[in-house]
């Protein structure tokens, strides 16, 4: 079995540490061999070890005169003890999770009562029932009997109603009601319809009287396929199975294209669909070698079509198998013949439309104008295929509305590319603007694509990865990009939802950057509190510093946010006088809420926050009290203090230095006669120095040119003493 | 274990004689001093862990049990030794602005690897990656030696080496761009 997707980063770490089960090995292996780009993840761990290695072998020797330094350490006296690695009294345990029954017993029954209390249908959904048809091998035109047995936990509906996703054909079906089940006294459902005329293939699913889903076979859907009076299946049941299931339902495929070549070996198409599916099995690479078998097969089929005589549809079918198998001369060869037939056939067209999109030396305007006759010719199966290389070669016009005209013609008939599609038109400048707009309008409609019958149709799995994909795009190129071009205020909101269903701190800060700049400071600190409030997440230096800094200003979690800014403080992820990036022009004591009265709360018995704090709102006053503890005990030695600060917080200072009952001789520079003279910036610098003119203390930003000023300090000392005990506290 | 000339310089050792001390400091301070720059990402720090283990290396051998690898006992204990270090130290961190740089997120993009490059991502790693990084890497630690010295789980050294991994690429990545 081969990986429908990539293995996950971890699998490939546990494949490259060898840490994986046989059977996932082998699997790991098989992917790796057809996928380049999980190869190169695994070279790049491999390369990293053999790097490793040659940094490891030139560390340095110990230092030279240690051991002679170890043996006067040891002759002074001293001991260390150390704790032995093994010595299991002195080393902690690890933390492990103790998981007793009942306990577990509990869990499971909160879980189950929670999952019933937050939306008992979308759990019942999760159930999965037992819906027979009878007759098992239904002819086109037969009654049909159904009997549903649901789910356990599934009960208390008098009626239910089944809808069939019904194919006529694999590119045309629709999905439509198709019988009321009826609880019968058994505690089944019942009920009957009859088979829709032409249909050849039905999927079906179950659902309440209002049209919601109840079941669905866990995704799976019951199938039910047209059968011949053989009593084989229909060969265009088959087709339109394989088909449906094409890239979502791998095993139901293979078997499928498997039952097709072994009952119809005479259609073009069911070596087709085998061929899809070893290409996609092994690679287009790995698959050339069984491609002889192909080869003589369309001979035999070549032959059989000549000697029978041929229809459009055949011929049809040959160009298509051809195609696949890269047999150039044979696909021109029935392409020719096809055109004889039937010259508007869709494949014909579609055939047209590529040697259209090959002819790259013609003006893109007139190759769409060749395009648009094919387009007109209203063939409805293939408008599709058109529609795409129409978008590929507007895409290459120097008009911005043939990019998005072929756009929503492709998108229209394949919702699902309509992600990729956008992201098409961001990538180039001429329809950028467009493409933001088309995406937005993607995402806002995002949540119907995957009502039903989509979850069935295409793997939801992918689906999401899709929307992932956009969003990741989004938040990062579209933040930037409109920034730049001054209209990211209409584009706020498109942000500010892509950022509530990402999960990575890097994105956050991009996108609460952008918001910050933007002016809207406020949505921007809700994105990055989730950086501190989300246990998930890793809480990296930068994303919890500016996270917690904006958090304190306006957070969706604000006692969580303040739990986790001690606990960051605790990690020591926090500087003194770092100022924070994103949280500046922010003025916590003007929020509404308190922020500083809160903080001061919890956290002022904290030196680092108390800096922090000062840093964050501009309250240098929070540092005073060390410098007054300093201070204080250097005082009796007769030294002299300087202090460079703000006018405005002379009355503050006043209040601590008399609370603290401090009198020692200062030098306060509210002027900033010092400041300025020696061009200090950033926020105010506190330092005592003796006086010898020996520093004792300092605190300030490290922005700012204090050196020059504790030199002139220390000159000062040296010179005359009086400039430095000029007064006490005005 | 008895008799063997690695069980009598042991002996030697705790009761004091230097020139035992000198043949064990000669046989395994290599390893364990780059296992303490390792950890420690610092000479000075590894050159102080050096010497506080050989300090109290005879007292220490009295717990050895003689069972197993004397050299891959001492490197647990310098390792345990060298994230004390750590630990003091991250009480009282120096701030760097290179933690302030924005990494980009993980893309699919493979950064090629040089040597300069690579010293410089990893010492820009967090410490508590880069340990388990260099520990499991470079020193060949179990996990569940690993787990046992930073006292936490299996599953938490496993994901965290992932997380190293990954954020070694998107370090590697920018340099490249860069």
């Amino acid at each position: 079995m081969l990986f429908r997707l990539h293995p996950t980063y971890r699998r490939l770490n546990a494949y490259v540490d060898g840490n994986l089960d046989p059977k996932r090995h082998r699997r790991v292996t098989r992917h790796l061999m057809q996928c380049v780009r999980c190869r190169n993840v695994v070279r790049f761990f491999e390369d990293l070890r053999q790097v490793i290695q040659t940094i490891a072998a030139d560390v340095p020797l110990p230092p030279e005169g240690l051991l002679e330094e170890i043996y006067a350490t040891r002759d002074s006296g001293i001991r260390i003890l150390l704790p032995a690695p093994d010595d299991v009294a002195n080393s902690p345990q690890p933390r492990l999770r103790k998981t007793t029954f009942p306990y577990t017993a509990l869990r499971v029954a909160v879980v189950f009562f929670l999952c019933m209390l937050v939306n008992p249908l979308d759990f019942l959904r999760a159930g999965r029932g037992s819906l027979i048809v009878t007759p098992s091998r239904p002819q086109i035109g037969d009654s049909i009997f159904v009997h549903y047995e649901p789910a356990t936990f599934f009960a208390g509906y008098a009626t239910l109603r089944l809808r069939g996703e019904v194919f006529y054909s694999p590119t045309n079906y629709h999905t439509q009601f198709l019988a009321h089940l009826v609880l019968a006294k058994d505690g089944r459902y019942h009920g009957t319809f009859a088979w829709p005329d032409s249909a050849v293939f039905i999927r079906l699913v179950v659902e309440d009287s209002t049209g919601r889903l109840l079941d669905t076979n866990a995704r799976r859907l019951w199938e039910v396929l047209a059968h011949g009076k053989d009593g084989h299946p229909l060969f265009l049941a088959l087709y339109s199975r394989a088909q449906a299931l094409y890239a979502t339902h791998w095993h139901d495929f293979v078997s499928t294209a498997r039952s097709l070549v072994r009952l119809y070996p005479d259609s073009p198409a069911s070596w087709r669909i085998r061929l899809q599916e070893d290409i996609r099995r092994h690679g287009l690479e790995m698959t050339a070698p069984f491609w002889d078998t192909y080869r003589r097969e369309f001979r035999r089929l070549e032959h059989l079509a000549i000697s029978r005589g041929y229809d459009a549809q055949t011929a049809a079918e040959l160009v298509l198998l051809a195609s696949t198998l890269r047999d150039d001369f044979a696909q021109t060869r029935w392409l020719e013949r096809l055109y004889a037939v039937d010259s508007i056939h869709d494949v014909a067209l579609v055939f047209r439309a590529l040697n259209i999109l090959r002819a790259t030396s013609m003006p893109a305007a007139d190759r769409l104008a060749m395009l648009e006759k094919l387009w007109q010719a209203d063939r409805p199966p293939y408008r599709r295929e058109i529609a795409d290389i129409g978008l590929r070669i507007a895409q290459t016009a120097n008009d911005s509305l043939q990019p998005l005209r072929w756009a929503k013609r492709y998108v229209e008939r394949n919702p699902r590319a309509a992600l990729s599609v956008a992201r098409a038109l961001i990538d180039n400048p001429a329809t950028r603007q467009d493409g933001i707009r088309f995406a937005e309008d993607v995402l806002r409609r995002s949540e119907t694509h995957i009502l039903w019958p989509r979850p069935m149709l295409v793997s939801t799995t992918r689906h999401v990865e899709e929307i992932e994909e956009l969003r990741s795009y989004l938040r990062v190129e579209v933040g930037l990009v409109t920034f730049q071009h001054e209209w990211l205020p209409d584009h706020l909101d498109t942000l500010w939802s892509a950022a509530q269903n990402i999960w990575e701190p890097a994105a956050f800060t991009r996108i609460a950057d952008v918001m910050a700049r933007a002016g809207d400071t406020r949505r921007a600190a809700a994105i990055l509190a989730r950086a501190v409030v989300d246990p998930v997440l890793p809480l990296s230096q930068r994303d919890s510093l500016a996270a917690v800094g904006l958090a304190l200003v306006d957070s969706m979690h604000w006692s969580a946010a303040l739990a986790n800014a001690e606990r960051a403080i605790q990690r020591h992820v926090f500087q003194p006088n770092v100022d924070i990036h994103l949280a500046s022009g922010l003025t916590i004591r003007e929020h509404p809420r308190g922020s500083s009265r809160l903080l001061r709360k919890h956290l002022d018995e904290k030196l680092h926050l108390v800096a922090f704090y000062s840093c964050a709102c501009e309250f240098e006053i929070g540092s005073i009290p060390e410098f007054v503890t300093v201070a204080d005990s250097l005082k009796h030695l007769g030294i002299g203090s300087l202090v460079i600060g703000f006018p405005e917080y002379a009355d503050s200072l006043h209040d601590i230095l008399t609370q603290h009952e401090f009198s020692g001789p200062l030098l306060l520079d509210f002027n900033r006669t010092v400041a300025d003279a020696f061009h200090l910036v950033g926020s105010p610098t506190y330092f005592l120095i003796d006086e010898s003119g020996i520093i004792r203390f300092e605190r300030t930003n490290p922005h700012a040119l204090v050196r020059p000023a504790i030199l002139w300090a220390r000159e000062k000392a040296r010179g005359a003493g009086q400039d430095l005990t000029i007064s006490s506290v005005p | 274990m008895h008799g063997s000339p690695l069980s009598s310089i042991i002996q030697r050792a705790i009761a004091d004689d230097r020139e035992a001390l000198a043949i064990l400091y000669q046989r395994y301070s290599a390893r364990m001093y780059r296992v303490a720059c390792h950890i420690t990402a610092s000479h000075d720090d590894a050159r102080d862990a050096l010497h506080d283990i050989f300090v109290g290396l005879p007292e220490l051998l009295r717990k050895y049990s003689g069972h197993g690898d004397l050299e891959g006992w001492l490197l647990r204990v310098v390792a345990r030794r060298a994230l004390m270090v750590v630990r003091r130290r991250n009480r009282f961190p120096e701030f760097s602005w290179d933690e302030l740089i924005i990494h980009p997120s993980v893309d699919v993009d493979i950064p090629t690897l040089n040597r300069v490059t690579l010293e410089r991502a990893i010492s820009r790693l967090p410490d508590s990656l880069r340990i388990i990084f260099w520990l499991k890497e470079v020193e060949g630690f179990t996990h569940e030696e690993i787990a046992a010295l930073l006292e936490t789980t299996i599953s938490a050294t496993t994901n965290k080496l992932y997380r190293a991994r990954r954020q070694l690429q998107n370090l590697l990545r920018t340099e490249n761009d860069a």
